[in-house]
C-alpha cells in the first residue's frame, strides 16, 4: 500500500473528550474498589460495543466484533484503578488510621484533603502545628504511622475498610490537564475513544482493568481469558523533565511533556517485543505524529502480566507522560494525549499479522 | 470422641511431623490418611498438592456440579544444610524467620531414611567473623551441633539435607495449643473440622479440601486452580494474634473467632455472604483489613487461570514463625464450623450473587 | 567442544534480542532433532524422541540471553547513558568495552571526581567516539553487550556470557550424543532469563512438560578470601537443592545423583540463598512441574570475564546424557 493511502483524518481532543476525562479523574477508584469508574465507563461505551461484561476480578471487558472472518484479535487494556487509602483503625471520634494502596510517597500526604467512601465524604490529613514542633522534628519525614485521616468530630458513620482518595478536582488549564488519577484515567479516556471509532478489520477486546497499581492483577486474568493475537497497553508514565539544581544536563527525565506519546522499550517487568516497537515508530513517522521512546528503566505496566500469559502475547505499552504521578495533583499536556490517541488510531488502522513475519 | 478432642489430637499429630516447603510428603500422608474416610476420593499431584474430594448431591444425581475449594497450605518453614565446618553444620533458611529465635533450638536433620537430632548453637565470640557483642549472631554464622564426630557426621549427613524443628506440641491450661508449624496446620485442622461437620449435612456443591505446598517459599497454589477449576475458593491461613509484640490494629485477640479478609484480594460479594452468614449464626468474627495484597494463598488462587472469586479466613496466632506458635482450639473449630455452614447453604443459584455491579 | 563454546560466548545477544545466538544454535542442532520452532517470546524449541513406557516429557532449558545495557539518553555531546538489562555490576563496567548490535563499539566510563563509592548504572556513560548527539550512531533503546574474546586456559576457560552459553553447550552436546531415550525430550533455548526467566515462563506453558531441568551456572565460592562453601571449580557438576526461585523436587535431585553415581562422577550439592534460574519459572506453570537444575560452578558471574572449569563441563555432559537416557521416577 503506498504511503499516501495511509493518510487519514486523525482524531482530535475536543471539549467532549475533556469533559469525560474530568468525570473520570474526579471519580474515586482505588485498587480493589473501582466500581464508580467502571460505572461511568460502562455507560459511555455500551452503545458502541457488541458486548460489555464485568469479569470475576472486576475488569470491565468490551468486545467489538470484526466484519469478516480470520480477523486479528487485538487487546487494548487501560487500568481504571488509582492509588489511595483505606481506613483500617479508629483512633477516636472521626479520626482514623489509614493504609496506603499503591506507591505513594509518605512526604506527599500531610495537609491534603481526601474524599472517603462511595459517598465522597470529605476529610483531611493534618499535621502538627509548626509552632509546636521542634526544628529537629521538622527535619524528619512525617511518617504514615503518625498521620491520620480526620473526618471531623461527630462523624460516626464511617466504616473501617472504607477507601479514600485525594480530593483534587480536575481542571484544564492552558495547554495542560491538571488533576488526580490522570494515571490512568487518561488511558481510560483514550481507550473509550478508540472503542467508539474502532476499524472494522480487527476484533477488539477493550479491557478496563483493575488492581494495576498493586501488581497488574486484573490484566493477568484478562490476558488469560481472552488470549489476543497482540496487545496494546495504555498507561501514564512519569515525566521528570525539569532542569536539575545545577543546570547540568538532565539525563534521567524518563519522559518529557510535549514530546508526544511515550513508547516503551524496557521497564522493570517487560522487555518489549522490538517488532511491536518498530511498528509503532513506523506508524508514527508515516502519519507525522511525534513520539518519544520512554527511557528504559524502572516502573511497570499491565504489559508485565499480559506478555507472559500462557505461551506469550506480543505486547506494547504507550503512555501519556505526566508530572507528579501518585500524588494529589498530576500535570499532563493535552497535546501528548491527543497524539497518543492519534498514534493508536493510526496503528489500529494498519495493524496486521505482518508485524510478526520476522522471528522476535 | 467429641469433635474437639478429635481435632486437637489430629492437630497435635500434624505439628509433630516435618513438612518443610518442597518436602511436604510426611505431613501430606498424615492428612490424607485422616481425610480418606471424610471424602470420596484422595489425590496427590506430582508437585505435592493434596486433594480430598467430597462430592455434593448434584454430582451424585449426575448433574453438572459447582465446586468450591478450601485451600490451606501444609508446608512449614525450616532449614537446609549448606556446608560442613568440622563437627559443625551450617544451614540456610527455607521460608522467612527471625534468626534471633534460633540459638538453643533443637532440630531434626532428615538424611535419607535417617533422622539425626541436633541443636542450633551460637559459637563463642572469638570463633565468629565479628564478636557481635550485644548483637544477634546472624543466621549464616549459627551452626548445628549433632554431637557426632566429623568423620561419622560426613557419612551420615549430606549438604542439601532438610532440617525441621524437633519440639513437640504442648497443650496450654485453657484451650490453647503451642508448637511449630501451627502456621498453617491449624488451618488444615479447621478444614478437617469442616469435612467432619459436612458428614452430617447434605450439600449441593462438590467440595475439595486442598493442602497446598510451598506457600512459605515460592507459592504453588495457582496450580490447584489449574487442576480443579473451582467456581469459588476459600483460602485458610493464620493471622497475627494480639499479645507480646503485637498490639496494633493488625492484631486480633486470641479466641475472637475467625478473621475475614477485606481488600482487593477478595471478591467483595463472597466476603459479604460469609460475613452475613456468620452474623446470622452468631459466630463471632473479626475483620482483617488487607488493603492491597494478602501474601497468602488467596492471592495466587484469585489470580490464576483468568480469576477465581476468593475469600480468606484467618485464624489468630501468636508468635508466628517461631517454634512456639500459640493458637486457640475454639478459633479453629469455629472456622471449620463457619465453612461447613456456608457450604451447606450453597445452591445451584449461588453464583448469581457473585457479581460486581451493585 | 571448546570451539563451539568460543563461538557461543562470542556471539552478542542480550535479553530480548536473541536472534544472533538463536540462529547459531539452530544451525548446530537442526540435523539432530525431530522438530524445531520459535515461539512468540523468541524461545528456540527443539523436540527429540517420543515418550515410551516409564518415560516423561522433559523440558531441558538453557538460556541463550546474556546481560547487557540499553541506551537511555544521548547527551548533547554524544555520550550514551544507559539502563541495565539484567544484573549488571557497575564495578565491572568501568573501563570495559561494549558492542552494540549495529556494530558500534564503545568504552564505558564515568565522572570519577564525582564518585566516592560504588557507582550506579545511571552514573555510567558510553563513549562511542561521537562528537555530538547528531553524529552518535546509537539511539535510545539500542542494546549492547560486553566485548571480550573467549580464552582457553586448559583447565579453566574464561569468557563473557559463560552464563549461560555453557548451559547451551551442555544442551547442544547432549542433544547430539543421545541416541535412545524413553523420554520425550524438549530442549528449549530460552530468552530473557536474566530479567526474570520470562522466556522459560511462556515456553514451559507451551511445552507442558512433566519434568523440568534447567542448565545454568552457579556462583562458585573459591576466591582467595572466600569461606570455602560449595560449590567450587573443578569439584564436579552441581545439583541444585534450593535458590530463591525454587525448592528443587526431591525426585529430580535423586535422579541426578543416581545418574552421576552410575558413571562415578563426583557432584556438589548446591544450596544457594539467593538468585534464580529458569527452573524457578518452569516449576510453577499449569499443574506445577517437578523441576531441578544442573549447574556449573562459575567465578565472577555477570562480569565480562566469567570463569569455569573444563572437567566440570565434560562431566556434566556425561551426567546429563545418562539422566535423560533413563526413566526418572517421580
Amino acid at each position: 500500500m503506498p504511503i499516501n493511502c495511509k493518510k487519514q483524518t486523525l482524531p482530535t481532543i475536543e471539549k467532549e473528550q475533556i469533559d469525560l476525562l474530568a468525570r473520570l479523574s474526579n471519580a474515586s477508584g482505588v485498587s480493589g474498589d473501582e466500581a464508580e469508574v467502571r460505572k461511568i465507563i460502562r455507560e459511555e461505551i455500551t452503545p458502541f460495543a457488541d458486548s460489555v461484561e464485568t469479569d470475576v476480578m472486576g475488569n470491565l471487558i468490551a468486545q467489538k466484533n470484526a466484519k469478516g472472518k480470520c480477523a486479528l484479535h487485538v487487546l487494548i487494556a487501560a487500568h481504571m484503578d488509582e492509588v489511595g487509602f483505606m481506613l483500617v483503625d479508629k483512633d477516636s471520634e472521626g479520626i482514623y488510621r489509614f493504609s496506603l494502596i499503591g506507591g505513594i510517597d509518605e512526604r506527599s500526604l500531610a495537609g491534603k484533603q481526601v474524599l472517603i467512601g462511595k459517598d465522597h465524604l470529605p476529610g483531611v490529613i493534618g499535621a502538627c502545628p509548626v509552632h509546636l514542633s521542634t526544628k529537629e522534628e521538622r527535619e524528619c519525614i512525617l511518617k504514615l504511622e503518625s498521620l491520620r485521616i480526620d473526618a471531623g468530630p461527630g462523624c460516626t458513620d464511617l466504616q473501617l475498610g472504607s477507601y479514600a482518595v485525594f480530593a483534587t478536582r480536575f481542571q484544564a488549564f492552558g495547554p495542560s490537564l491538571i488533576g488526580k488519577a490522570l494515571d490512568n484515567r487518561l488511558g481510560v479516556a483514550t481507550l473509550i475513544e478508540l472503542l467508539k471509532h474502532c476499524p472494522e478489520h480487527i476484533h477488539l477486546t477493550a479491557a478496563f482493568t483493575v488492581q494495576e497499581e498493586i501488581g497488574a492483577r486484573g490484566a493477568a486474568a484478562v490476558a488469560y481469558n481472552h488470549k489476543p493475537d497482540l496487545a496494546f497497553i495504555l498507561d501514564s508514565t512519569p515525566a521528570m523533565d525539569q532542569p536539575s539544581y545545577d543546570n547540568a544536563e538532565n539525563t534521567q527525565y524518563r519522559t518529557r511533556l510535549g514530546f508526544g506519546p511515550a513508547i516503551y522499550a524496557m521497564d522493570s517487568n517487560t522487555l518489549y517485543d522490538h517488532r511491536m516497537v518498530e511498528f509503532l515508530k513506523t506508524t508514527a513517522t508515516e502519519n507525522g505524529i511525534p513520539y518519544q521512546i520512554r527511557q528504559p528503566g524502572g516502573g511497570g505496566t499491565d504489559a508485565g502480566a499480559v506478555h507472559l500469559s500462557q505461551d506469550g502475547i506480543p505486547t506494547a505499552t504507550i503512555s501519556v507522560p505526566g508530572r507528579y504521578a501518585h500524588t494529589a495533583v498530576m500535570i499532563a499536556r493535552k497535546s501528548d494525549w491527543e497524539n497518543t490517541l492519534r498514534l493508536l488510531t493510526a496503528s489500529l488502522d494498519s495493524v496486521s499479522q505482518d508485524i510478526f513475519k520476522n522471528e522476535r | 470422641m467429641d469433635d474437639n478432642s478429635r481435632i486437637t489430637d489430629f492437630l497435635k499429630e500434624l505439628i509433630s511431623l516435618p513438612g518443610i516447603s518442597g518436602y511436604e510428603t510426611p505431613v501430606a500422608k498424615a492428612i490424607a490418611a485422616h481425610w480418606k474416610d471424610l471424602t470420596d476420593e484422595i489425590q496427590i499431584t506430582n508437585v505435592g498438592n493434596l486433594y480430598g474430594i467430597k462430592k455434593g448431591s448434584a454430582s451424585k444425581n449426575g448433574e453438572k456440579p459447582h465446586k468450591i475449594i478450601l485451600a490451606a497450605h501444609m508446608d512449614g518453614i525450616g532449614m537446609v544444610i549448606d556446608r560442613f565446618r568440622g563437627e559443625m553444620l551450617h544451614f540456610a533458611p527455607i521460608g522467612g524467620f527471625d534468626p534471633r529465635i534460633l540459638p538453643g533450638q533443637q532440630v531434626l536433620i532428615h538424611s535419607g531414611k535417617e533422622t539425626i537430632p541436633g541443636v542450633i548453637v551460637q559459637l563463642a565470640p572469638h570463633l565468629l567473623s565479628n564478636p557481635y557483642k550485644d548483637k544477634p549472631v546472624p543466621l549464616h554464622e549459627l551452626v548445628i551441633d549433632t554431637g557426632l564426630e566429623e568423620e561419622e557426621l560426613r557419612q551420615r549427613v549430606q549438604v542439601g539435607d532438610i532440617v525441621s524443628y524437633a519440639n513437640l506440641p504442648v497443650e496450654l491450661p485453657t484451650d490453647c495449643i503451642a508448637g511449630h508449624s501451627l502456621d498453617n496446620r491449624a488451618s488444615v485442622a479447621a478444614v478437617t473440622q469442616t469435612l467432619i461437620e459436612l458428614q452430617r449435612f447434605t450439600h449441593h456443591w462438590d467440595v475439595v479440601a486442598v493442602g497446598t505446598t510451598q506457600e512459605e517459599t515460592t507459592f504453588l497454589s495457582h496450580t490447584v486452580v489449574h487442576d480443579l477449576r473451582p467456581d469459588l475458593a476459600i483460602a485458610i491461613d493464620v493471622t497475627f494474634a494480639k499479645g507480646p509484640g503485637v498490639d496494633g490494629w493488625r492484631g486480633k485477640p486470641l479466641s475472637s473467632g475467625p478473621s475475614i479478609g477485606y481488600g482487593a484480594n477478595f471478591h467483595p460479594k463472597l466476603v459479604k455472604e460469609l460475613q452475613s452468614l456468620s452474623d446470622s449464626l452468631g459466630i463471632a468474627t473479626t475483620k482483617d483489613y488487607l488493603p492491597s495484597r494478602s501474601g497468602t494463598d488467596a492471592e495466587p488462587i484469585q489470580n490464576a487461570c483468568g480469576g477465581v472469586p476468593t475469600a480468606l479466613i484467618s485464624i489468630p496466632l501468636r508468635y508466628m514463625h517461631t517454634p512456639v506458635e500459640v493458637i486457640s482450639m475454639k478459633d479453629i473449630l469455629q472456622t471449620g464450623h463457619l465453612m461447613a455452614e456456608f457450604i451447606a447453604r450453597l445452591d445451584q443459584n449461588f453464583m448469581n450473587k457473585i457479581v460486581w455491579e451493585d | 567442544m571448546k570451539e563451539l563454546l568460543k563461538k557461543l560466548t562470542e556471539t552478542a545477544a542480550p535479553s530480548g534480542h536473541e536472534a544472533n545466538i538463536r540462529n547459531l544454535i539452530r544451525k548446530e542442532i537442526e540435523p539432530y532433532v525431530d522438530e524445531i520452532s520459535v515461539d512468540v517470546m523468541g524461545n528456540l524449541i527443539a523436540r527429540k524422541g517420543k515418550k515410551q513406557k516409564d518415560g516423561h516429557r522433559i523440558l531441558i532449558a538453557a538460556h541463550m540471553d546474556e546481560i547487557g545495557l540499553m541506551a537511555s539518553h544521548i547527551s548533547e555531546k554524544g555520550f550514551v547513558y544507559v539502563a541495565s538489562i539484567g544484573g549488571v555490576n557497575p564495578l565491572t563496567c568501568v573501563g570495559s568495552r561494549v558492542v552494540f548490535l549495529n556494530g558500534t563499539v564503545g568504552v564505558i566510563s564515568l565522572e570519577t571526581e564525582k564518585i566516592d563509592k560504588v557507582p550506579t548504572i545511571n552514573q555510567l556513560f558510553i563513549d562511542v567516539g561521537a562528537t555530538s548527539a547528531d553524529d552518535c550512531p546509537v539511539n535510545v533503546g539500542d542494546v549492547c553487550v560486553f566485548d571480550r574474546p573467549f580464552i582457553d586456559m586448559r583447565k579453566r576457560m574464561v569468557a563473557k556470557a559463560m552464563d549461560d552459553r555453557v548451559g547451551c553447550l551442555l544442551a547442544i552436546e547432549t542433544l547430539k550424543q543421545i541416541k535412545e531415550s524413553p523420554n520425550e525430550l524438549v530442549f528449549v533455548f530460552t530468552t530473557q532469563e536474566e530479567i526474570g526467566a520470562r522466556g522459560a515462563t511462556t515456553s514451559a506453558y507451551g511445552v507442558d512438560p512433566e519434568i523440568g531441568i534447567a542448565l545454568d551456572v552457579t556462583l562458585s565460592a573459591d576466591t582467595p578470601h572466600c569461606t570455602p562453601v560449595n560449590p567450587v571449580l573443578g569439584e564436579g557438576p552441581c545439583i541444585k537443592v534450593r535458590d530463591s526461585s525454587l525448592i528443587a523436587h526431591p525426585a529430580v535431585i535423586e535422579a541426578m545423583k543416581k545418574a552421576a553415581a552410575s558413571r562415578k562422577i563426583k557432584v556438589q550439592m548446591e544450596v544457594l540463598r539467593f538468585a534464580g534460574t529458569d527452573a524457578g519459572a518452569i516449576h510453577t506453570v499449569r499443574s506445577g512441574v517437578p523441576s531441578g537444575c544442573l549447574s556449573i560452578a562459575c567465578r565472577y558471574v555477570h562480569s565480562p570475564s566469567e570463569m569455569i572449569d573444563t572437567s566440570d563441563v565434560e562431566n556434566a555432559i556425561v551426567m546429563l546424557k545418562v539422566l535423560l537416557e533413563n526413566p526418572i521416577a517421580l
